[in-house]
């Protein structure tokens, strides 16, 4: 018999310590620069150049991640 | 960090049953929790997948969506506070009106409605959830609603059909569950703050204004409060094999 919160800390002994986020984008989207943590739009189209779901036109970006593209 | 004393009263003025029923919830919430950490080493990594993470991106990448009952959520970090390693945001597609919209499956999914932002939940580096909180419409973009009406619409959160992330969803919804009085509390802290500036079309777009509310949270020392409560009641019921 064990308590809920035992077995929280016995499951958190075990887990995986995910490493800090890496830096993103230097510059995205003119869509995500006003709406940061939107949610993905279900029928948005993907931004071709940098693959991003902003479901907007991509000035901005086009031209960032359009030059990083081989 | 002590349990919540919100959460605490409240769950001191349940009766039985209702108190059994969130004990249920809780205790299904941390079942979901502990076989998405056995199985994919975290509830980030569930979604992350052993990727680096960047920031900004989402995990999973489209987002993890249950169709059928309007509900959204994905994982993302860029923000330094304290132990936080990222956040859960979660949506909910509403229409204008606030009304969920049923779309059959031949027609464009949601095309009257927009994912409108409910709360964030942060996690630490290990997926425990660490805090809640709301920001600005201009973060997240959607329809705004007041306290009340966003409350309604946490109520009807729920992600079930999402096989590749089935583990992941139900802890998501039993939580959303277990602390919906301190998401009416962070809801109502959040219009009130937005309520202090004369025109609230105004403020939902300074962007000196994102996070509008947070509330820290101890889900162990939460777990233990309600177990304690149940104990009270009925020494048998309270514990777990």
């Amino acid at each position: 018999m064990s308590s809920l919160s035992a077995t929280l800390s016995k499951t958190l002994a075990s887990a995986v310590v995910t490493a800090a986020a890496l830096s993103g984008r230097g510059i995205m989207c003119r869509a995500c620069t006003t709406c940061k943590c939107g949610g993905a739009q279900a029928t948005a189209a993907k931004c071709g150049a940098c693959g991003a779901k902003c479901g907007a036109k991509c000035g901005a970006c086009a031209a960032k991640c359009g030059a990083k593209k081989k | 960090m002590p349990a919540s004393r919100l959460l605490q009263r409240h769950w001191s003025r349940l009766d039985d049953f209702a108190l059994a029923v969130t004990l249920d919830g809780a205790r299904a919430g941390l079942a979901a929790f502990t076989d998405v950490t056995r199985d994919a080493g975290s509830l980030i990594q569930s979604w992350v997948r052993g990727q680096p993470m960047v920031e900004y991106d989402h995990y999973p990448p489209d987002d993890v969506v249950d169709a059928r009952h309007g509900s959204q959520f994905f994982y993302h970090a860029h923000r330094s506070h304290g132990t936080e390693h990222g956040h859960v945001h979660l949506f909910w597609h509403a229409s204008a009106s606030g009304r969920r919209r049923y779309v059959s499956g031949l027609s464009p999914r949601w095309s009257r409605s927009t994912p409108t932002h409910l709360l964030a939940i942060g996690l630490d580096s290990r997926g425990l959830p660490i805090s809640v909180f709301t920001v600005n419409r201009w973060v997240t973009d959607g329809h705004w609603f007041d306290a009340p009406a966003t409350l309604a619409m946490v109520d009807r959160f729920a992600v079930r059909r999402a096989p590749e992330h089935a583990a992941s969803a139900a802890w998501l919804t039993h939580f959303v569950r277990l602390y919906r009085p301190v998401i009416e509390d962070l809801l109502v802290r959040r219009d009130r703050r937005v309520g202090r500036h004369a025109r609230l079309e105004v403020a939902l777009q300074n962007h000196d204004l994102e996070v509008l509310s947070e509330i820290d949270l101890d889900w162990g020392a939460d777990l233990e409060a309600l177990q304690a409560e149940c104990e009270c009641r009925r020494p048998a019921a309270a514990t777990v094999p």
